[in-house]
Formats: C-alpha cells, structure tokens, sequence
C-alpha cells in the first residue's frame, strides 16, 4: 500500500501542492483526477522524487520513502509511466523494453516478462527493431507501459495514459491497465478523462488547486454532483 | 589528393577529441572546457610512462587512457555533480569546467615543466609512396588507433549495459531517471569515456607536435570546432565533423596559406553556424548518442 500524508512542493518559489493525502490499496486501481494543472502530475513525481516534497510523508509497504533517491525508489517496486511517454525516440523498441528492466538482475524473469509484454501488445512484436520516434503516439503509449512493466513493479503510477489517443486505442490502453491490476499489482492513475478513470477505479481522488477535495469510490464519485458539473461536463 | 590525405591523420585526431565534446553535451548538457586537457594529460602521462617507468608505447597509450578517464570520471563526481546538487544554473556548471582546463595546465606546467617534450613515434615517419601519393608509417598509426578507438566506443554504446544506460539519459534524462538509472553516473561515464578518448589522442599527437602545458588550449579548441560543424551532441557528426574539419585545414594550408589556417578554419565554424546550425552532416532527424 502506498500513503501519502500531507505532502507539499513546490517549483521555485511557488507553491504548487499544499496538502495532499492518499492512499493506494495493493491490488487496487486507485484514480487521482482534476483539471489541468490541478496538481496530478507533480503528486507523480513526488513520489518517485523527480520533485522533493518539502514538507510530508510518503510511505510505501510501510517504510518511509521520501527523500531517497529516485533510482532507489525504483528499485522498491515503484514505476511511473508518464505523461507524454517519454520512450527513448532513438533507441528500438527491443532496447526500450531492456532499459525499462534495467534494474533487474534475473536474467530468466527478464525475458519471461518480454515475452509476455510482447502477447500483451502484439502490434510492439512486429515493431521490435523499429526505432521508437517512429511508433504512432498509441504504440508509443504501449511502449511506455510495457517499458514499465519490464522493471516488474508493485505500483505502477499511470499519467494520462489516454492523451492524445484515439477512442480505440484509449480502450485497448485502458483494458490493459486491468490486467496489470489482475496480476495482483497497485495502480495509481492519474486522468482527465474523468469517466474513463471513475469507472475503471475502485478508489477516487479529486484534486483542485494542489488540495485534495474530495474521495470516495469510482461509483459514489461518478454520481457525485459536484464531480459530474466539474469534470463529467454532464 | 595529398593535401587531402594529409588532412585525414590529424582528422582522426580531431574527431577523438570532438567526440568528447559530443558525449558530455548530449548526456549532461555541459560543454566541457577541459576537453583539450585532457589531451595534453594523455600525451604527459604517455610520456612519463615511456621515458620513467620505461615501458612502450602500446602501454603508455593504455596507461594514458585509464589514468585521464578516471580523472574525467573524478572531475563529474566531485567538481561538477555538487554543483548542480546545490542547483547551479548550467552556466556554472560550463565555467567550473574551464576552471578545471586551468588547474591541469597550471598542474602540468608544476609537474612537467616548461619545455616543450616529444615523445618518439614507435613507427618511423619516413613517408612511403604509394600509388603517387606519399603516406608516413606515422599517419596510418593514428588513423588505425583512431579508427579504432571510434568503433570500440560504438560497441560500448550499442552493447553495453552502461553505454546503453548513458544513450538513455542523453536521449530522456527524465525517462532514464524512471527506469532506474542514476544519471550522475552515466554522467561519469560520459567523462571518463571523453576524457579517456582526449587522452588517446594525446598520446597519438606526442610523436608530431610538441608536448606543451598549454597544447589543451589550441586542440581543445579545434576539437570543439569540429564537433558544431558535424552538429555538436552527436556521434557521427564529431567523426564526420573531425575528419572534414582535417582535410579542410589541410587543404587551406596547401593550396592557400598555412599561415591563415586558422582564420579560414573559424571562419568556416562562423558560415556553418548561419546556415546550417545543427551541422554539416545531419540528417532531418536529430540523431543522438
């Protein structure tokens, strides 16, 4: 499980999350939503320590691990995927998926994982010695998860996952985010596409303004009024 | 054709060092003033291992490298990665560097001396003719050890598990951080790698020019010509950029004067980077490490 307690950061001089608080149960999708600029993706990279938070607590299975270094933090179990992708453009799709299980020292559990990616996105095994900057942004998108899912995580941070994409693909990305959970692993996703997300999450978050204003199930959000005027646009 | 295949030997050189330039810019962003010392170290330690410690020049050459790779790699761990901890903006960091470049020469200029030094070619330089050009034993040993050095360093970066982890960061620090990889180290590989390649040339250059405190200075310079005209941050391009940069030189200086060499070599750079600033010989794609 993964808690956050009251963390705050900031870029520079200004504060961009002032409080936030939650929790990712193991096995569970938990969904963090909110517009842009809400605070989604910082609270991400608070967590991998991209960015420090200043004040807070970030545990994870119980053990404190705010401040240590983000290549550490990987090697706990942790893995976000982030919003824009991010591939390495000029490497191929074989050695983006080798650098995601870069950190791993179990050569036969490597290539166990590589040959389930490959069924998992069939389209990435025709693709395997094309370099990445060549993938449209939907295979690009895949490649990023299944980069992710070569360092064999316990929690997998999802950012937007489905921007940019065309409904089709969104659901094939979406399907897949429901394996990863069935594999008894922790999914954090953070959206904008708020429909998508509450129904796929067992747990919600609402995020305005770097502050946490509301939770509950995907469900009780769903119908949530407030939720539906803000971020439904029903 | 002579002036042409002159101009390759000295290319070669270039490209080294201009590939050191290249592979610190693209992994950590920081142009690295103490490229050409670390040229002028390698040709010194060269020199003291073949004249003190007697050994030859194959040695001296392997010495060179590990000796200023390892210093490349101390520089990045203790110079520069506490100053971007302490968050200094990049143009600090650039400085540092050329704070480095001056602490070798002034260290060089207490250790070794004043006077210039050679260290003498294990080939002969007696020119051999050859289908009506003339080639010195001297040239081809540069170009091979060159050449060579070019394509192992290829192989680090395709195959290796630290290559591949430093093209990672050069390509997406951000991405390279979130699988795993510590990018100060790759980093330092960049560094040692750079500094191990200047010290190569270092020691290819010691049979043909003076060995001086201050040599980084003048190489340094040139390698990192080559490197923006080939598009600074890529391999092919400080190979590529190297090697024209050579023949041009030589070229100038054949058909031209050799005492404006140097006019006519910045004032190429100064063309190059109005009309073609990413460089000579890229193609659309920004190919990186």
């Amino acid at each position: 499980m993964l808690e956050i307690c009251g963390i705050k950061a900031k870029y520079g001089h200004t504060e961009v999350l002032h409080s936030v608080t939650l929790r990712a149960e193991t096995g569970r999708i938990t969904t963090l939503i909110g517009g842009n600029g809400a605070g989604k993706t910082t609270t991400l990279n608070c967590i991998v320590n991209i960015l420090k938070p200043y004040e807070g607590q970030i545990l994870w299975k119980g053990q404190e691990i705010t401040g240590l270094r983000s290549k550490d933090i990987v090697r706990l179990g942790i893995s976000l995927i982030p919003e824009g992708r991010h591939v390495f453009p000029r490497m191929t799709v074989r050695e983006n998926l080798e650098m995601g299980a870069y950190i791993r020292k179990d050569a036969n559990g490597v290539q166990k994982d590589f040959e389930w990616i490959l069924e998992l996105f069939p389209v990435l095994k025709e693709r395997l010695g094309q370099e990445a900057a060549t993938l449209s942004g939907g295979e690009q998108q895949m490649l990023a998860i299944g980069r992710s899912l070569m360092g064999n995580p316990d929690l997998v941070l999802m950012d937007e996952p489905s921007m940019g994409l065309a409904p089709i693909v969104v659901e094939e990305v979406f399907s897949v985010v429901e394996q990863i959970m069935a594999m008894g692993k922790t999914v954090l996703l953070v959206e904008q596409n708020a429909a998508l997300a509450l129904n796929l999450a067992h747990e919600g978050y609402v995020i305005e303004l770097g502050r946490i204003v509301l939770r509950g199930t995907g469900k009780e959000l769903l119908r949530n009024p407030e939720v539906e005027k803000a971020y439904l646009g029903l | 054709m002579q002036f042409f295949l002159n101009g390759l030997p000295i290319g070669a050189i270039y490209s080294l060092v201009a590939l050191g330039y290249s592979l610190i810019y693209a992994a950590s962003g920081v142009l690295n003033w103490s490229q050409g010392d670390m040229v002028m170290l390698g040709a010194y330690v060269g020199f003291t291992v073949f004249f003190f410690l007697k050994l030859g020049f194959i040695s001296a050459l392997f010495l060179a490298i590990v000796v200023v790779a390892l210093l490349g790699a101390l520089v990045q761990y203790m110079i520069l990665r506490p100053l971007r901890e302490r968050e200094a903006p990049p143009i600090n960091v650039v400085i540092a560097t050329l704070g480095v470049a001056i602490i070798c020469r002034n260290l060089a200029l207490g250790i070794w001396g004043p006077d210039p030094q050679i260290l003498p070619s294990p080939v002969s330089s007696r020119p051999l003719s050859l289908a009506g050009v003339s080639v010195t034993p001297q040239d081809i040993l540069v170009l091979s050890v060159g050449i060579t050095l070019m394509l192992i360093l290829h192989s680090f970066l395709k195959n290796t598990r630290e290559g591949k982890a430093l093209r990672a960061v050069a390509q997406d620090r951000y991405a390279a951080q979130l699988v795993g990889i510590d990018p100060e180290r790759s980093d330092a590989v960049a560094f040692a790698a750079s500094a191990g390649i200047g010290a190569a040339a270092g020691i290819l250059i010691a049979p043909i020019f003076f060995v001086t405190f201050n040599m980084g200075a003048s190489i340094g310079l040139k390698g990192f010509v080559a490197a923006v005209i080939g598009g600074l941050g890529t391999i092919p391009g400080a190979i590529a950029g190297g090697f024209f940069l050579g023949v041009v030189e030589s070229l100038a200086g054949g058909l031209i004067s050799s005492g404006y060499r140097d006019a006519i070599t910045f004032s190429l750079l100064i063309v190059v980077l109005w009309l073609k600033p990413s460089g000579l010989f890229l193609r659309k794609n920004r190919q990186k490490v």
